[in-house]
């Protein structure tokens, strides 16, 4: 696993470099800062609120932003170094396609970490600073997930690039992806709920809204919070999942994108 | 003794045969160059070599996969990365000390740019840093796909005598040109690969000898006259015909100093040239106008 070290260094150090990190964190950190502060103005007020009412309102942000970020920063893994002609060398090494697949993910995985936890945790901070301690633990917990909810969508990516060697239908499947976990899922399962007048049984409910990360990302941040509840989006509906679960739905998402990738990674030729 | 055996290799892509029932032997010490039209399956037979892409049937047999060094066609590395760094990060993935990617830089002449990002560097200067990798481990063997693609003369010219030296040393190597003229200066053997089939395998004489070419006889003779067309075609010429005083011969190459000799005997010889068929004749016989 040394060598999945190696690889997961160098793809930090090149994206730390190319200043990704950096422009990933301002964008993050910009968009926070104002979402946090005239989030609630609506209501009247300007400022920064209580952390609850701000990782709510962040919650919503990050599930449009951060598989955007992850997307964009995936798809060039396998594709991209195909179109270069590094991965040919890498492959011509003595070291496995396990160990490629997961120095990429992992390295990859720490930009998003850094991006994500630099972008919002000033938000935190400032929060911390202005309103006190109590709270940290869920701004924690929020930027913790929003690591997650970036790395499932990037074990996408990465799948989506091993699984061709044309890096626009990688783009053109990152949009997709993003377009109907992000954008249309909901929508339709709104819509299937009007359509059946609420009939769906909560198990299937329930099921289907493990079908996409960010709705279980949302869950994981919202639920159990009062402030929370109006932001599910899904007001009024019996979700009986118990955070625990989500969490675990959303680990799920991690692992399985970027298993699925190393098994093609693995199979093709290039 | 032989470095690098493959057996019955076979590559499908869908209905597409890339690599058909190949057989290699390399040995050490020894420069084989694989020739053949664009899509002939050169550099499909060059990824199963080094593992790259699995063969559907057949076997390779390296000495140590890890001493093996490998320069792509057109390689582009990171471009964040300096030209250190980047030998630094492929010699980390071999194992190998990083004092051993200062020597490299030394060997392709990088040394004075090691501390720049790559993607600074001009074409040649990638390629240089790409053989610079595939030295890296000292290689027993080194394959190298379009080898001089990007390099001026001078920079061709010495990587030539590199590859030369790598010889001496003992490493078998295994290359892809289309520039022929390159090949034949380099080549110890050549196989000639033609719709994934390796169509021919052998040093460029022994080639030219199978095949049966001939060899162009330019004779500028004292006393001209048309008899000397019979003389040419009597003493071993297959084709001749004559304008002023030079005549001109195809034949094989084994006649050719006869030719000459009864053109000299019967008509005196002023002056001669001979055009004697190389690796492009072969390969067009072999592979020409039929891709």
């Amino acid at each position: 696993m040394n060598k999945a070290i190696i690889i997961a260094k160098k793809e930090f150090r090149d994206n730390l470099r190319n200043r990704w990190i950096m422009a990933a964190s301002i964008v993050f950190a910009i968009f926070a800062l104002t979402i946090s502060y005239f989030g609630f103005s609506p209501g009247g007020t300007v400022g920064f609120s209580e952390i609850e009412a701000t990782i709510a309102s962040l919650t919503t942000l990050a599930i449009y932003l951060i598989p955007l970020v992850a997307l964009l920063l995936g798809h060039a893994s396998f594709a991209g170094e195909e179109e270069r002609g590094s991965l040919h060398i890498l492959l011509s090494l003595p070291i496995s396609r396990l160990e490629i697949v997961l120095g990429k993910f992992f390295g990859l995985s720490m930009v998003l970490a850094v991006s994500t936890a630099g972008g919002f945790g000033i938000v935190g901070i400032i929060i911390t600073y202005i309103r006190g301690i109590s709270g940290f633990s869920a701004f924690f917990s929020f930027i913790f997930t929003s690591i997650l909810l970036g790395m499932a969508f990037l074990g996408m990516a990465l799948l989506l690039s091993a699984s061709t060697s044309d890096k626009s239908k990688v783009i053109a499947g990152c949009i997709v992806l993003w377009f109907i976990f992000v954008m249309v899922y909901d929508l339709a399962l709104l819509g299937v709920l009007i359509a059946t007048g609420g009939g769906i049984p909560t198990s299937i409910f329930n099921a289907l809204l493990f079908l996409n990360p960010t709705d279980v990302y949302r869950l994981i941040n919202l639920l159990g919070m009062e402030a929370g509840r109006e932001f599910l989006g899904l007001t009024g509906i019996p979700v009986t999942i118990s955070r625990a679960t989500a969490a675990l739905a959303l680990i799920a998402w991690v692992a399985v994108p970027v298993s699925l990738a190393y098994a093609v990674f693995k199979r093709r030729d290039y | 003794m032989v470095a690098i055996q493959a057996k019955g290799l076979c590559k499908r892509y869908g209905n597409i045969v890339a690599v058909d029932n190949v057989d290699l032997e390399v040995k050490e010490g020894e420069i084989f160059a694989i020739v053949g039209p664009n899509g002939a399956g050169k550099t499909t037979l060059i990824k199963m070599i080094l593992g790259i892409t699995k063969p559907d049937s057949g076997f390779v047999e390296l000495p140590d996969p890890a001493r093996t060094g490998y320069l792509p066609e057109n390689p582009l590395f990171y471009d964040n990365l300096t030209g250190l760094e980047t030998l630094q990060f492929y010699a980390s993935i071999r194992g190998i000390p990083k004092e051993r990617c200062y020597e490299v830089l030394s060997i392709v002449g990088l040394e004075g740019v090691a501390d720049r990002k790559v993607g600074s560097y001009s074409k040649g200067m990638v390629q240089r840093l790409a053989l610079a990798q595939a030295l890296l481990p000292k290689p027993l063997i080194l394959v190298l796909d379009e080898p001089t693609s990007g390099l001026d003369p001078i920079a061709a010219k010495e990587f030539r005598s590199l590859i030369k030296e790598m010889r001496e040393q003992g490493s078998a190597i295994i290359m892809s040109s289309h520039v022929l003229s390159e090949v034949e200066q380099l080549a110890d053997r050549v196989g000639v690969l033609y719709r994934g089939r390796m169509v021919a395998v052998g040093d460029v004489p022994t080639l030219v000898e199978k095949r049966g070419l001939s060899a162009q006889l330019y004779v500028r003779i004292k006393n001209p006259s048309p008899k000397a067309v019979d003389t040419a075609i009597e003493y071993g010429g297959i084709s001749a015909e004559i304008k002023g005083d030079l005549v001109s011969v195809a034949c094989p190459i084994k006649r050719r100093f006869e030719v000459l000799r009864a053109l000299d005997d019967e008509y005196g010889v002023v002056d001669f040239r001979v055009e004697e068929p190389g690796l492009e004749e072969v390969f067009v016989a072999y592979a020409g106008g039929k891709r």
